[in-house]
């Protein structure tokens, strides 16, 4: 820390320079903008301004002397003579005229007015509290001298007629009473007006409203004089000064008399001779009709003044000077030349030379602002652009470091910045920086103060604004700084928790049991029903949120039936043997998912038991198959010695028997391995059975027919019944032989000799099954059940000493349950009775192939 | 003097096999796999093959094949394999006969004598429009004579009509009704056993084994054909 040099960006020193150099700048180039602007606004006002200026107040004059001289117009700034004649007591105004205005305006007090009667005697003049600012009575000041005419666009048209104390009496009473009565005999209750302004806008403005009726409400001191206006008509907007200039004959004051006043109930009241009579009679102005004659009138010298000044000597005006003629002549026959003096006088507290003067001054070096404007910011520029460089560098430390003014937020430097600028905007606007503000000696400290004081602030703002951004900037802890980055911030963190809280909602909400959810999703439904029900403006809207509420409905049902669906499918596949079908999990949510994943986890179950157990039963096969492939080999050499040695010439008796034991045992031992095989194929599936149309009949007697001889061996009588009627059913003609073969074998084996056996076939009309009985008496005693009598190796006797492998039945009942026949064994004492219920096939009811099959699969023909 | 290859084995029963023969005046030669009696048949005249199947080495449907390709001797299957399938596998591969173990001798001796006799005679005798030949079963209609394998066989009137009428239609499936019809010429009335019996009689005079018959067959619920087949187990 120690060894490391102290660079310059790190001085303080050099930082406050900068500071500085920043601040300066900035205030001499916004001086510098500012009296720029004001040397190019100081040509229009001379130019421009100023006459306007002049030429409002002239017009303002002339307005106020159409409506006679107010209260507070009289405070003004105007002075001029107009002439008043009195005759036998009544007075007359013939001619308003304004000749001079001596100006000044605010609150000068150099400033009045003289009116003068026809003998040139002062009727009145004031000096006194010259003050616009309070302008006339529902005018504005700024309007008065700025902008503003004024239109009265109603059909009757009040002119604002005040009190003025500095009358004669009898001409205050004169004009009053008039205006009683004029006021009286239209029992105005309003006085309104447009004010439009020269940029062309306009504005509604209320000048007096009064209670006609009441005349209490009558205001002491103002009274109405009603023109009435020929004008409206034309569309066109009559405005005070324009009548009276114009002259028109129609609207001028003369058409105001009160003979002519259309208000006979208060003329009629009136009495000449009572009342003091004030007229008012046609001003008949004359002047030049030409530029040239009015130049011989004026000519270039400027009119004798002196006329009018004496009056005004006290005001301290010695040596007014000619600064505007105003002339305006309307129409032939009325004419108003106003003509409008500035005192020229440097000692004179007149402000409007000040104003001109100071200006002067400034205009001087006008073509040094702008350098000094551009100069000032390239300064700042380069300053700033050093100080941001080098602010937030301290010595002992490393690199730039915010310091606790860096930690301010940044918010409330915007906040001052605005302020700031709104302040500067104001104080321009309100003309500090105007030359009004310059000429005006009572405000000029204050001003001064104001002017140097703004800018700089503004600048050690902007300068201290610019070092704190840069330090922010460098050390990346603007948003930090930021009240808008800490509200970011907050903002993240309780988005962020929100999150948490609906993934923690929803994951709970998916715990729920499909009832509550249901029961959640149903109330939902209900309250958002009975929210449209009861702020639903109107039917329509109501009918809107429903439909919209239904239609979701509707799709939630939908997509819930499609799922069901699916699930219905699958469960339909797999309840009709399709083991092997997938449910469809597409379009599946939710519950519905689950449960179509769990049927499939049962139909999974539900393969593999599949699976195993065929392969149980194919293992089993084979290994029948096999065991019996192998004891048949030395089986066959057994027969074969056994049959060659009983050919043999052997002379013992007892070995000849003992021979024909062993032959007759070994065939019935190959007759157990082949009915083994047999029942054991049977039993596990292993034979499909060929279905075709089999006559019943025909099957049954071809089979007697090949027992006929056992049968007569056995010494059995058969008795069989074979209906008429065919009996057609679907079977396999070589298994259902191999029952029949069974069936009969075991007939042969077990039955009483001497005994009749009966079979028969029968069917009964309309019936869908036929019936083969096989009755016969057994030879021994049958103490076992039916059903034991088809398990495998079980004999109707006990001793087993008969041949034949007990298998017979078995086999005769797997074979049934492969062709669908029902198989009934039933034992009544020494009757045993076996039936097999075949089912029929209808005519157009063929289950298999057309093409005759053959009866055994090992048939040549299948070589060929 | 015909000449037998026994290819089997299980020496037990080549053995008994050779007593059986030997005693009916064949000659007799033995193989114990494939291999061996192909090798036999290729170097010696033989005119009947009996065949193992489970044999180790060649097996006997290996040795089959092969041997078809050279010779269309007779051959008999002597397998302890009952299933269907082997049997038509068997007979597909181009065997004559296809008896199980354990076999009963005599038929044994029958087949052989049988396939021997039509082997031997195989387009010797002169064929007469009146004769009908399908296998061993010889019908001459002109003196109304049925020999089978050369031997005449005795049958009765209706027997032989029966007969001659469905060798005439080989192959076709009768009922008993319609062959009743057709050899008595009307109508039956309840005649269905005696056409069986009828059957089963010369059934047992043509057959090697009634049981198992190899010409004369019954279509089980529709009724009865005479196998134009040659070959037959």
């Amino acid at each position: 820390m120690e060894n490391r040099k102290k660079t310059l960006r790190e001085s303080a020193a050099l930082k406050f320079l900068a500071a500085t150099i920043c601040i300066i700048s900035l205030t001499v180039s916004f001086f510098s903008a500012i009296f720029s602007v004001i040397c190019w606004q100081n040509n229009v006002f001379f130019e421009d301004d100023h006459e306007t200026f002049l030429n409002n107040v002239i017009a303002m004059f002339v307005d106020d002397r159409t409506t006679d001289f107010c209260v507070e117009i009289t405070n003004g700034i105007m002075a001029g003579t107009i002439d008043v004649t009195e005759s036998d007591g009544k007075y007359t105004i013939d001619r308003g005229d304004v000749e001079k205005v001596f100006g000044r305006y605010g609150n000068a007090d150099n400033v009045g007015f003289i009116i003068a009667d026809a003998e040139g005697n002062t009727v009145f003049s004031t000096v006194e509290g010259c003050d616009l600012s309070t302008g006339l009575p529902g005018f504005e000041r700024t309007e008065i001298y700025r902008d503003l005419w004024v239109s009265i666009p109603t059909d009757d048209t009040y002119l604002h007629k005040s009190y003025y104390s500095g009358y004669s009496d009898a001409l205050n009473n004169a004009v009053s009473e008039y205006y009683n009565l004029v006021w009286a005999g239209h029992s105005a209750v309003s006085l309104s007006g447009t004010a439009e302004y020269f940029d062309g806008h306009s504005d509604y403005v209320l000048l007096m409203s009064y209670d006609g009726v009441n005349e209490n409400v009558m205001p002491e001191y103002e009274y109405y004089l009603e023109y009435w206006n020929g004008c409206i008509d034309d569309g066109e907007v009559p405005i005070p000064f324009d009548f009276y200039t114009r002259g028109d004959p129609d609207i001028s004051l003369s058409q105001v008399t009160p003979a002519a006043t259309a208000a006979p109930p208060v003329t009629e009241k009136l009495s000449p001779e009572d009342k003091p009579q004030f007229a008012v009679t046609s001003v008949t102005e004359t002047y030049a009709e030409t530029e040239e004659e009015r130049a011989a009138d004026h000519g270039e010298n400027p009119p004798d003044v002196s006329e009018y000044t004496s009056g005004i000597q006290s005001y301290g005006m010695d040596t007014p000077t000619l600064m505007v003629t105003y002339e305006e002549q309307k129409s032939e026959n009325c004419e108003l030349q106003v003509v409008a003096y500035i005192a020229e006088d440097p000692d004179s507290i007149d402000e409007i030379f000040y104003a001109r003067n100071s200006t002067a001054l400034i205009a001087k070096y006008s073509r040094f602002f702008p350098v000094a404007a551009v100069l000032g910011v390239l300064t700042f520029l380069i300053s700033a652009f050093c100080l941001a460089c080098a602010c937030g560098y301290r010595y002992p430390a490393e690199g730039p470091k915010p310091s606790w003014f860096d930690m301010i937020p940044f918010e409330i430097f915007a906040l001052f910045g605005v302020l700031l600028a709104g302040l500067t905007a104001d104080v321009y606007y309100e003309g500090a920086y105007s030359l009004e503000t310059f000429a005006n000696s009572n405000v000029r400290l204050f001003t001064l103060a104001t002017e140097i004081a703004i800018p700089f602030l503004a600048s050690a703002f902007v300068t201290l604004t610019l070092m704190t951004l840069s330090v922010r900037l460098k050390t990346h802890t603007f948003w930090r700084s930021c009240l808008c980055g800490w509200a970011a911030m907050i903002l993240r963190w309780l988005i962020k928790k929100l999150f948490g809280v609906c993934k923690k909602l929803i994951k709970l909400l998916s715990q729920l049991k499909l009832v509550w959810k249901t029961v959640l999703a149903m109330l939902g439904f209900t309250f958002f029903e009975t929210v449209a029900l009861v702020f639903a403006r109107d039917a329509a809207s109501y009918l809107l949120v429903m439909i919209c509420l239904n239609i979701l409905l509707s799709i939630a049902m939908a997509a819930w039936a499609l799922g069901f669906t699916k699930i219905r499918d699958y469960t339909k596949k797999i309840a009709g043997g399709d083991i092997n079908a997938r449910p469809d999990r597409e379009f599946l949510f939710g519950e519905l998912r689950g449960m179509a994943d769990d049927l499939d986890g049962v139909g999974e179950g539900v393969r593999r038991a599949v699976d195993e157990s065929l392969r149980s039963e194919r293992l089993k096969t084979e290994l029948i198959t096999n065991v019996s492939h192998d004891l048949k080999t030395p089986l066959t050499s057994i027969v074969n010695y056994i049959d060659i040695l009983s050919k043999d010439e052997i002379e013992s008796e007892e070995a000849k028997e003992h021979i024909a034991v062993i032959q007759r045992q070994s065939a019935r031992m190959k007759k157990l391995i082949e009915d083994l095989t047999e029942v054991s194929k049977a039993s596990s599936g292993n034979i499909t059975p060929n279905f075709e149309r089999t006559d019943v009949n025909l099957l049954l007697s071809q089979s007697i027919a090949e027992y006929a001889e056992k049968f007569a061996l056995a010494n059995l009588e058969s008795v069989v019944t074979i209906p008429e009627r065919a009996i057609t059913a679907s079977l396999d003609g070589r298994l259902m032989w191999r029952v029949l073969d069974n069936l009969l074998n075991n007939i042969c084996k077990y039955s009483q000799p001497g005994t009749r056996v009966y079979i028969s076939a029968e069917t009964s009309e309309g019936s869908d099954a036929a019936a083969i009985t096989f009755k016969n008496v057994s030879r021994t005693a049958l103490n076992i059940s039916p059903d034991e009598l088809t398990e495998r190796f079980v004999r109707g006797d006990s001793s087993r000493n008969t041949e034949g492998s007990g298998l017979g039945l078995s086999i005769a009942k797997s074979l049934c349950d492969i062709q669908n026949v029902g198989f009934k064994l039933s034992i009544d004492g020494d009757l045993f009775k076996a039936e097999l219920k075949i089912p029929l096939c209808g005519d157009a009811e063929i289950l298999f192939d057309p093409e005759p099959p053959e009866e055994n699969p090992s048939d040549g023909e299948e070589a060929k | 003097m015909y000449n037998i290859l026994i290819c089997d084995d299980e020496r037990d029963i080549v053995s008994a096999l050779k007593i059986y023969l030997s005693g009916e005046g064949y000659n007799l030669f033995e193989a114990y796999n494939g291999a061996e009696a192909l090798e036999i048949l290729r170097s010696n005249k033989i005119h009947l093959v009996l065949l193992d199947i489970m044999m180790p080495g060649v097996d006997g449907l290996a040795a089959l094949s092969e041997m078809r390709s050279f010779t269309n001797v007779p051959v008999i299957f002597l397998t302890a394999k009952s299933e269907d399938v082997d049997k038509i596998v068997g007979l597909n591969l181009g065997a004559d006969d296809y008896v199980t173990k354990p076999f009963n001798p005599i038929e044994l001796m029958a087949r052989v004598k049988s396939h021997i006799r039509r082997y031997v005679m195989l387009g010797s005798l002169p064929e007469s429009p009146d004769v009908i030949r399908i296998g061993g079963v010889e019908l001459n209609d002109s003196d109304r004579t049925v020999t089978v394998d050369g031997e005449p066989v005795k049958l009765t009137a209706k027997e032989y009509d029966i007969l001659n009428f469905l060798m005439s239609n080989a192959g076709v499936i009768y009922s008993p009704a319609e062959i009743y019809c057709r050899v008595w010429g009307n109508v039956p009335v309840g005649v269905d056993n005696a056409i069986a019996v009828h059957i089963r009689h010369i059934r047992e005079k043509i057959e090697i084994n009634p049981a198992e018959p190899r010409y004369l067959k019954v279509v089980w619920g529709r009724g009865y054909k005479f196998d134009k087949s040659d070959k037959d187990d």
